[in-house]
């Protein structure tokens, strides 16, 4: 009797509670499905909606904005779980991804230092975020720093370290350009500061174009004069795109080097990006 | 004493088993999609309709039910028309298409969302799968047939709709929905516009713009004769790079236009056609039946 007593006793909560927390996990799973099945329309209509406040719903909340590419929402959700909830860590990884999106990156990485864990594996993926948000900043010590103590022997994130490596090896070796010298190449021959950027199609025309002017300039000044109202209107207009071909070539140095640094920032953001999804599986 | 824990354990497994499986395979009561469902059609009341259709999808992903699943989609779609959003209310109802009215829904749908072939492709799929079409569902492949300026196959359908209702009604309106043929809209050709571009200004004249016409037809000729000029004047360069230079641009940009106004030209033509053929076949049905 006494045997059987205990018996109750010890099972009674799981038969009386068998469906603790329920509510959450359906919601969690139903904005999933939505989610996947390219309805985040309506996920994000019903996280708009949803009042309720724990660390679950904030974390859906944060991943369904952090879907539909609603980074500034999703950031604010993921940091509003709690360091006891079991997504705490996964909440700052995507925080962080949302952070580093936004290029608010000394936001992103206190996102991952806040991330501990005795799994090797998340402080494997944590290290490597860390690098990736570091090689965002341009600040290569701390990238060294942090990719060495990722695991290379982890074949997804392997992979991912190896184009990152190669990426920095890229940044490094970008021989930056002087938006003085490619004026000044303008300026002694149109086109040619631009040739010097790396635009040789955009040189040759501003030189055909400029070159053209300036010759129809030269024609009606040998054969009717300075004062040739022909003379005077393609004169001035040679003017013009001779002096506009200087500025339009040291403004060309500047933007290939924004380009160049934006479209690496996109790979970076990519690189670190994947192993975070494969990792927590969404 | 271990027989003891080995019960115990046992039943442990056995009860913590099938709560796990009570979380992984959800099979709720009828009930419970009942209450969504409710709940969802009180949100459509209050017009609340972006979350009404994100309730009705719950009720669909919930629901065991396929009759309960079937309404949910219904009523989603509804929402999506309520905010005009076409589109995702015919992708809605196509995931649950059965009934010939769930196709006659869809080709309304894809028909108020402009997407007249897509329209056309759902009448179709009706009349091979339904044999026949019904009268609502011939209205609709006339205007969408009018749309896509197939009028022969619109007046073979038109005929086929008198046919039908004279049959029901004992009315015959097949005189005046002929009569609404009779002055379909004279196209200009594009291939006539292409040619014609050639001139700077003609195809414009052509699709009744006399003043863009006259104007494109100026400034080409200035440039010509800018050219011309200079050539007499001995001024090679200026003539080359000033005359023919500018006349790269402009001649380009004429012949341009001109076929896109003789395009937008048939398109106003066929607009105001088929508005009026709208307006004209519904009054005809109303006073027919």
């Amino acid at each position: 009797m006494k045997r059987i007593l205990v018996f109750i006793f010890l099972l009674a909560p799981l038969i009386c509670f068998p469906q603790q927390n329920n509510s959450a996990k359906d919601e969690f799973d139903f904005v999933m499905y939505l989610i996947g099945n390219s309805m985040k329309e309506e996920a994000v209509v019903l996280m708009q909606n949803n009042t309720e406040d724990n660390d679950s719903i904030n974390f859906l909340k944060g991943f369904t904005f952090y879907s539909s590419k609603m980074l500034n929402l999703a950031a604010d959700n993921f940091s509003k779980v709690s360091r006891s909830s079991e997504l705490f860590n996964e909440s700052k990884f995507f925080s962080s991804l949302s952070n580093a999106h936004l290029l608010e990156l000394d936001k992103a990485e206190s996102d991952l230092l806040a991330v501990g864990s005795q799994d090797e594996e998340i402080m494997n993926l944590k290290n490597f975020s860390l690098a990736g948000i570091n090689l965002l900043k341009r600040n290569y010590n701390l990238f060294d720093n942090y990719i060495h103590q990722v695991d290379t022997n982890n074949y997804p994130l392997n992979i991912e370290t190896e184009r990152l490596l190669q990426l920095k090896t890229e940044l490094l070796s970008y021989k930056k350009k002087s938006p003085l010298i490619a004026g000044a190449l303008s300026s002694l021959i149109p086109g040619l500061g631009k040739v010097y950027a790396g635009n040789i199609g955009e040189g040759i025309s501003s030189f055909l174009i400029c070159g053209s002017f300036m010759g129809v300039t030269a024609e009606n000044w040998y054969k009717k004069g300075l004062a040739n109202w022909k003379t005077i209107l393609f004169g001035t207009i040679s003017t013009v795109f001779y002096i506009g071909n200087i500025y339009g070539s040291a403004v060309t140095v500047k933007v290939n080097y924004e380009n160049f640094n934006s479209k690496t920032d996109v790979q970076i953001l990519y690189n670190i990006h994947i192993p975070v999804r494969n990792s927590f599986r969404r | 004493m271990s027989r003891f824990y080995i019960i115990f354990i046992f039943l442990c497994v056995t009860v913590s088993g099938v709560r796990g499986s009570t979380l992984q395979f959800r099979n709720p009561d009828t009930s419970d999609s009942c209450r969504i469902f409710q709940k969802a059609d009180d949100l459509f009341r209050q017009q609340n309709y972006e979350l009404a259709a994100a309730e009705y999808e719950r009720c669909f992903y919930l629901s065991s039910s396929k009759e309960i699943s079937y309404k949910a989609l219904q009523q989603k779609a509804m929402c999506y028309k309520q905010t005009g959003d076409y589109e995702k209310a015919a992708f809605n109802l196509e995931r649950i298409a059965d009934a010939y009215e769930d196709y006659y829904q869809i080709a309304l749908c894809y028909y108020l969302s402009n997407n007249f072939s897509k329209s056309l492709e759902t009448i179709d799929k009706c009349h091979l799968f339904f044999d026949s079409l019904q009268e609502d569902m011939l209205l609709l492949k006339i205007l969408t047939l009018n749309e896509l300026n197939k009028y022969e196959d619109s007046q073979k359908a038109s005929e086929e709709l008198a046919n039908r209702l004279k049959n029901s009604t004992d009315k015959d309106i097949a005189p005046q929905i002929n009569n609404l043929y009779s002055d379909l809209p004279k196209l200009k050709s594009e291939q006539t516009a292409r040619i014609l571009s050639f001139v700077p200004g003609l195809a414009h004249i052509y699709a009744n713009e006399w003043g863009k016409g006259f104007t494109a037809f100026a400034l080409n000729a200035a440039a010509l004769g800018f050219g011309v000029w200079q050539v007499l004047d001995k001024c090679y360069l200026t003539a080359y790079l000033g005359g023919a230079g500018l006349l790269s641009v402009t001649y380009p940009g004429a012949m341009k236009n001109g076929i896109y106004t003789v395009k937008k030209y048939n398109y106003n033509k066929t607009s105001q056609f088929n508005n009026n053929f709208k307006q004209e076949i519904i009054s005809i049905l109303q006073h027919g039946k």
